[in-house]
């Protein structure tokens, strides 16, 4: 069970959400928010969560993307509640465990908004996009940083601390990097365009992708982590 | 599978914008005049999104043909009966290619894709009617108790009745192309007949389904004993 919840979920579910992300966007029919004739999705104009528009910036249908990444944040959902499960796995230091379960809750609920990302896509409810994406990073980022402190003082080995807090540290500079820049909804082309150069757009592209494959890296080299400490636990 | 697909078609239909071919003003969902495919499609027919109601649905069928891959596992447990055990995995080989035929379908929004939606709509209503033929041989031929065999044949036929009115005269475009040729051609009764028929053999299927699973928990454990 413990190997199931800490291991096998999470591995499967970073894996599962890679390749759906990959197929969904060799699927994307094209446009950004700054070129609409753009043919496919770019990995350094589109943002992921354009993968979820119901139609797309070149206003062609974007069904198998939407589906597809619509289904990978439904998996993601698994490796919310397999946090709450790795939390038990912290029961030998009491201040550690606390904080792994405070860390479990903020993940598994960052993760929900996610599912709340994907079902609001940005041309429909921009507004609620754009609430449940900074509710999701906000949840996710304090799970990341109260399961480092866990992670710290765990039996853990050093090295999965050391990536737990450059991770933090990436969290931060994200934060203040991309955080203040004002979310335009791209439906208004006019205003979005005026607003943003090519190179802010391609910034915040290239800066969420980044944030991602960490956030996924770290899951999936954590497990690695965890499995010491199920043989400790068993 | 199958609570799953009624409770998140529930969703579905309360979710649904409205609309459908003889009545685009209608603001709900319509038991007697939408097809279970109305619920996938991108737009409805008055050009709303649709994208609550064509996700729910969609996925509850590429979910449901996933889970047709379980029949992988049914010949096992007809292996004390060699004629049975062949029945079984021709019957169960059959019924997984009907499976993946409705993943198809989810995967074919029939405002988007209807030719495609539409042949593999008929791939897996008329797959389903030489899968049963063969599960409900394997059942007849096996020790379990015959009320199984008796739920199979009455699935086998009203699959086959439905294949033979409902495939055989498929419309070779899609109505939302020609929404009057399309209303010319097919009275409101017949269409709203095929609805409803369409409902009753869902609710058969789920039922029959749900019958075969106690027939194969009760060979699992008479080959326990």
């Amino acid at each position: 069970m413990n190997r199931f919840w800490c291991l096998y979920v999470p591995r499967f579910t970073v894996i599962f959400f890679l390749v759906s992300i990959c197929i969904a966007m060799l699927l994307y029919p094209g446009g950004n928010h700054l070129e609409t004739d753009q043919i496919g999705y770019s990995l350094s104009k589109n943002f992921i969560s354009e993968l979820g528009r119901f139609k797309t910036m070149s206003g062609d249908n974007n069904f198998f993307s939407a589906f597809l990444f619509i289904i990978a944040s439904f998996i993601n959902v698994l490796q919310g509640i397999a946090f709450l499960f790795i939390a038990k796995l912290f029961h030998q230091n009491k201040i550690s465990y606390v904080f792994a379960i405070i860390g479990g809750i903020c993940i598994l609920i960052g993760n929900l908004f996610f599912v709340g990302v994907c079902l609001t896509p940005e041309d429909l409810f921009f507004d609620e996009h754009i609430f449940v994406a900074q509710n999701g990073f906000n949840f996710a980022s304090l799970g990341i940083f109260s399961l480092s402190i866990a992670v710290i003082l765990s039996r853990m080995k050093n090295i999965y601390a050391l990536i737990s807090v450059v991770l933090m540290i990436l969290l931060v500079i994200y934060s203040i990097t991309v955080g203040h820049i004002p979310e335009i909804n791209p439906s208004d082309t006019v205003l979005y365009a005026n607003t943003y150069s090519m190179e802010t757009q391609i910034f915040k592209v290239i800066m969420q992708k980044l944030i991602v494959a960490t956030l996924m890296m770290f899951v999936f080299t954590f497990t690695f982590g965890l499995n010491a400490l199920i043989k400790n636990h068993d | 599978m199958v609570i799953y697909f009624v409770i998140v078609n529930s969703i579905a239909i309360y979710l649904f914008p409205g609309g459908s071919l003889y009545d685009s003003s209608l603001t709900t969902y319509s038991f007697s005049e939408n097809f279970f495919s109305d619920l996938g499609v991108y737009e409805t027919i008055r050009g709303e999104q649709n994208f609550f109601a064509c996700f729910l649905f969609n996925s509850t069928l590429v979910m449901m043909g996933f889970a047709c891959l379980s029949f992988l596992f049914v010949p096992r447990l007809f292996k004390d009966n060699k004629a049975s055990y062949i029945c079984a995995c021709i019957g169960s080989y059959i019924a997984i290619l009907s499976g993946l035929s409705f993943l198809g379908v989810g995967l074919t929004p029939a405002d988007l894709y209807f030719h495609e939606h539409v042949f593999f709509v008929i791939v897996g209503f008329r797959s389903m009617v030489p899968g049963l033929f063969f599960l409900t041989i394997a059942f007849f031929l096996s020790p379990v108790s015959n009320k199984y065999t008796t739920a199979s044949i009455l699935f086998l036929v009203s699959i086959t009745v439905y294949s033979i009115f409902e495939t055989s005269n498929p419309p070779e475009t899609s109505p939302r192309e020609n929404i009057e040729l399309f209303r010319e051609t097919v009275d409101y009764n017949r269409m709203v007949i095929s609805v409803i028929a369409q409902k009753v053999i869902a609710l058969i299927s789920f039922i029959s389904f749900f019958v075969f699973t106690y027939g194969f928990y009760q060979l699992t454990l008479l080959k326990k004993h």
